[in-house]
């Protein structure tokens, strides 16, 4: 992973949780394995540098152990654990040149020089901030070759030389000459083999085609094969050496290191002057090759002479080679991605949120393959602590991880990796989910993830897994994962809100469709938009398309209530859709042959839609009327019953009445027939006796009357009526009750009181029972005083106004309303549904009653009624 | 039949609070040859000034205020005991009995028959006239 720095544009998630990761294993076991690997390594570099001298100069042509010390130091990540590196090789150290001879001071001092070239190098890289080492670029090569390739071994070999001269007596400047130029050559070839063998090897070996392979393999034999020819042939043969067939030979040395700086790099370029200088020592060593012909100091000089000669230009050559093959790759991966990018982007553009599951899995897959990752997921968020894997790919080999929210029984690698996500989706929160800036990587540094934000609201997060963590997440990667999380973002948002609308328009759909009654909707104009099954089954067809019109004459006949029904119901809607009518109802009556019923329509505004409209709904309410009307009826004959129960009750005070003309027309007719008998009758008084006994025959019709009138049954019957009239009639009537019961009943009709309009019948039965009741109550009452009032007048908002007062025990508060509730009843006789009745009259006729207690005692009745008086005229 | 002359005087004297029933029963008593007076209520009666003091009341039992069976118990014993024919429009037979336990003369039920009724007049003037009743 190393140490990469966030961008500007990137924000890292900063908790201490999480920690990044050294290029080497985080693990206790894993820098204990590297100290022993440095050390093996030490030693063996060791025994190859002591093999590579022209004795008996104790300097090496190379000296492989420092420039392996420094590749280590370069390789490790934190400082802090130089030293078990470097300690770890002593022991090689000492077990090589203790069997020399040389003292042990010396020898110590030799390794102190020796690390202080690798800490410098590794010192020098670190604090100019290049690090981690790298050689893909001509200007990083230039760097490595100017700080680790010779400032370094120049700085080093100062002391080198110096321990040299201080306890062998060897010449300084040749030593560090000698020194130098080793150490220079060793860390030029060897260092840029080390570390990329060592980090990248396994990438770039798992990426590597077959014909990749092949070319290295026939490279590798190519430069052996050259090698041997040229430094291992002998004087006599087809490859015999001499200086005119070995310089020739020597030309084609260039071709393998060529082939190997422009296709393979720098580290292959090392590799193989490694390879050709070890080869090159070994014939000399052996009297073979090139420089057989020379001494050991010439064929040193001659050496390292050719060897830096070409190993610079060509590890430059390779470098910018390298250089332009990541420039050309670059190109080309930005080019194949904008074109991804441009086929994604467009990709949901055509389809419908129902269409996009399909192509979000086939995108998600190229995404993946696109990134070259292990793993491509998208996860979006549920609730507050839930994640769904909504679409996920595996390359090939790899586990997949199954859809759906996140479970507790993932295999444990992947389990890890979506706590992670979870965890880091939780902190994500804590400091603003909604930036789309944020990216972070799991504690492993497998994963890469990105929220995915569109809208400014974040959804989910895509990630892009790995099962190694042994590379870096360049930025470039970083953008480019940000780019295709916009447009799934964008996608994803737009599929949330296309299933949104749907869902909420087959809801409507489906109340609308539900509706027992016939539902339309009209726009401003009054055409119909919208209608539900009820209106297509009752409108004929006549839906969405057509204009608006009250429902076909053929299917409800045609009455007269219809037909008004349709110029009440056409200027009905359209107040409501002008905004003239907050809202508009009608009930009429259709017939069609023998069959009949009741329909309620109601138009009301169509509300938030900017535009204006109405909603139109037709229920059909037959029912209810014809129970309306049953109740009606059965109110109607329940009044009558009533009113025959207290005719009954009222017998002997209507034969009372009726009794009295009676004996008046009898007294008369007797006087007369004694007038008749005198000698001179006076006719004056015979006219007299005659006009009182029609007189009294009146009024006896009008007792007949009021009984027949109390007796009738039929419907209700409006009329214009005298209010002191009728009660004073109903007064009369009940008059003689009043003397049986031995009470005082007081009229008092006030001459201002206002007509009314109302069936005579149901007004005189209501006062009937409430003179009854009154009676009957002041006929008990306790203070001894027996007396009813029953008093007209008209109230403060003109109402006719009706009292009766009564002298009786009273209504107590708590009752009050209840005695006007049906059977509720506080005597011993009667069913208790006068006064239910009286009310039902009294709120049919538009006015109220209700009782009181009277704070001098007894009860009060009161009535409000609406007047009828005429207007005046204009 | 005939305006008759009585043979027993004594004015008659009508209380009823019926003003049709009042006017008819004097006309037909004063027809019948009777001296007849009529008043409204009972409260009237006890009210009347000794003058032209009645042979016997015509007296209807249910009347507002004071009945006639009030009237008469409250008159019991005085001076202004009088010989009392009672008429009644209601029929009660406990009425009845109470008036007859009363003392009354008689209880005619309304509408009152002539000659009922003026024979019970009679009848009440000649208890009168002896000073029982």
């Amino acid at each position: 992973m190393g140490t990469s720095t966030a961008s500007a544009a990137t924000r890292w998630l900063d908790y201490p949780e999480l920690m990044r990761r050294d290029s080497f294993a985080r693990s206790v076991w894993a820098p204990a394995a590297t100290a022993l690997a440095v050390g093996f390594a030490y030693y063996a570099g060791s025994r190859i540098g002591l093999n590579l001298r022209f004795p008996p100069a104790t300097t090496s042509l190379l000296w492989p152990p420092n420039a392996i010390l420094a590749a280590t130091l370069l390789l490790v990540a934190s400082p802090r654990r130089w030293w078990l590196y470097l300690a770890a090789a002593l022991p090689a150290h000492l077990y090589m040149l203790l069997p020399t001879g040389w003292p042990l001071p010396f020898i110590l001092a030799i390794f102190l020089t020796n690390c202080s070239e690798a800490v410098i190098a590794a010192g020098v890289v670190r604090w100019l901030g290049m690090a981690p080492i790298r050689f893909d670029t001509l200007r990083r090569m230039g760097f490595f070759i100017a700080t680790v390739a010779l400032l370094a071994p120049f700085v080093s070999s100062f002391a080198d030389a110096a321990v040299v001269t201080w306890w062998r007596g060897e010449p300084f400047w040749p030593v560090w000459r000698n020194r130098f130029v080793s150490n220079m050559l060793t860390e030029l070839m060897l260092v840029p083999a080390c570390v990329v063998v060592v980090r990248d090897a396994l990438p770039m070996a798992r990426r590597a085609s077959w014909r990749r392979v092949l070319e290295a393999a026939v490279l590798a034999l190519l430069t052996v094969l050259l090698g041997l020819i040229v430094f291992g042939s002998s004087e006599v043969g087809p490859f015999a050496s001499g200086p005119g067939i070995s310089a020739r030979f020597l030309a084609l040395l260039l071709a393998p290191l060529l082939w190997a700086s422009v296709r393979f790099g720098p580290a292959s370029t090392s590799l193989s002057l490694l390879c050709m200088t070890i080869m090159l020592l070994w014939g000399e060593t052996h009297g073979r090759g090139l420089l057989a012909t020379l001494s050991a100091e010439e064929s040193a000089l001659a050496f390292q002479t050719v060897l830096g000669v070409v190993a610079v230009p060509l590890m430059c050559l390779a470098a910018l080679m390298q250089e332009h093959r990541k420039a050309e790759e670059l190109v080309r991966g930005r080019l194949a991605f904008e074109k991804l990018l441009s086929r994604l982007s467009t990709a949901f553009v055509p389809l419908g949120s129902h269409e996009m599951e399909a192509t979000f899995e086939s995108w998600v897959a190229r995404i993946g393959e696109s990134f070259a990752v292990d793993r491509f997921m998208v996860l979006l968020l549920r609730g507050t602590d839930s994640v769904e894997i909504a679409h996920s790919w595996a390359a090939p080999g790899v586990p997949p991880v199954e859809k759906g929210l996140l479970r507790t029984d993932y295999p444990g690698e992947t389990q890890v990796l979506l706590q992670d996500q979870l965890f880091a989706i939780a902190q994500l929160r804590a400091q603003g989910l909604d930036d789309p800036e944020s990216a972070w990587f799991d504690r492993a540094g497998r994963s890469l993830t990105v929220p995915l934000t569109a809208e400014a609201r974040t959804t989910g997060v895509v990630s892009l897994v790995r099962r190694s963590d042994d590379t870096d997440w360049p930025e470039e990667l970083i953008r480019r994962l940000r780019l295709v999380a916009d447009v799934l973002a964008g996608a994803l948002a737009r599929r949330g809100s296309e299933d949104a609308l749907r869902e909420s328009e087959a809801l409507k759909s489906a109340i609308l469709a539900s509706m027992p009654t016939s539902v339309a909707v009209l726009d401003r104009r009054g055409g119909v938009v919208a209608v539900n099954e009820e209106w297509m089954r009752t409108a004929k067809g006549r839906g969405p398309g057509g204009g608006y019109e009250p429902p076909s004459w053929d299917l409800f006949g045609v009455t007269w209530e219809a037909d008004l029904a349709g110029v009440a119901i056409g200027s009905g809607v359209s107040r409501v859709l002008d905004g003239s009518l907050r809202s508009f109802a009608h009930e009429f009556l259709w017939k069609r042959g023998a069959t009949e019923g009741w329909l309620h329509m109601s138009a009301v505004p169509l509300k938030g839609a900017g535009n204006g409209g109405a909603v139109v709904s037709y229920t059909d309410v037959t029912e209810r009327r014809r129970a309306e009307i049953e109740a009606d009826q059965s109110r109607q004959e329940l009044a009558h019953f009533l009113r025959v129960s207290t005719v009954g009750v009222m017998t002997t005070s209507l034969a009372h009445e009726l009794n009295q003309p009676l004996t008046a027309i009898m007294a008369n007719a007797q006087a007369a027939l004694r007038l008749l008998a005198a000698e001179r009758p006076d006719l004056a008084e015979l006219r007299e006796v005659l006009e009182d006994m029609i007189a009294e025959d009146r009024r006896a019709s009008e007792i007949i009357s009021q009984l027949r009138e109390m007796l009738r049954k039929g419907p209700v019957d409006h009329a214009v009526l005298d209010v002191n009239a009728l009660v004073g009639g109903v007064a009369r009537l009940v008059g003689s009750d009043a003397l049986i019961r031995n009470v005082s009943l007081h009229v008092a009709l006030d001459p201002a009181t206002p007509p009314m309009k109302g069936d005579r019948t149901q007004v005189q039965q209501v006062v009937v029972n409430l003179l009854l009741n009154a009676l009957e109550a002041a006929a008990e009452s306790p203070s001894g005083e027996h007396s009813v009032v029953v008093s007209t007048g008209r109230d403060p908002a003109g109402m006719v106004e009706i009292s009766v007062l009564d002298t009786g025990p009273g209504v107590p508060d708590e009752l009050a309303e209840r005695v006007f509730e049906p059977f509720f009843t506080t005597r011993s006789r009667g069913i208790g549904m006068g006064l239910s009745i009286a009310r039902a009259i009294v709120s049919a006729h538009g006015g109220s009653i209700w009782a009181e207690k009277r704070p001098e005692g007894g009860a009060a009745f009161r009535l409000h009624l609406p007047s009828h008086e005429p207007t005046a005229p204009v | 039949m005939g305006c008759s002359v009585p043979m027993i005087p004594g004015k008659v004297l009508v209380v009823d609070d019926d003003a049709s029933v009042r006017k008819s029963l004097h006309r037909l008593i004063r027809a019948a040859g009777y001296d007849v007076e009529t008043l409204d209520s009972a409260f009237a009666y006890l009210q009347r000034a000794e003058q032209g003091r009645p042979a016997c009341l015509v007296l209807d039992i249910r009347m507002p205020g004071m009945s006639g069976l009030d009237l008469l118990r409250a008159v019991s014993g005085t001076v202004r005991d009088l010989p009392i024919v009672f008429i009644s429009g209601h029929g009660d037979e406990d009425v009845r009995a109470q008036a007859i336990d009363a003392g009354a003369v008689e209880v005619l039920y309304k509408p009152l028959d002539e000659t009922t009724l003026l024979a019970a007049i009679d009848q009440a003037l000649r208890l009168s006239s002896v000073g029982v009743h």
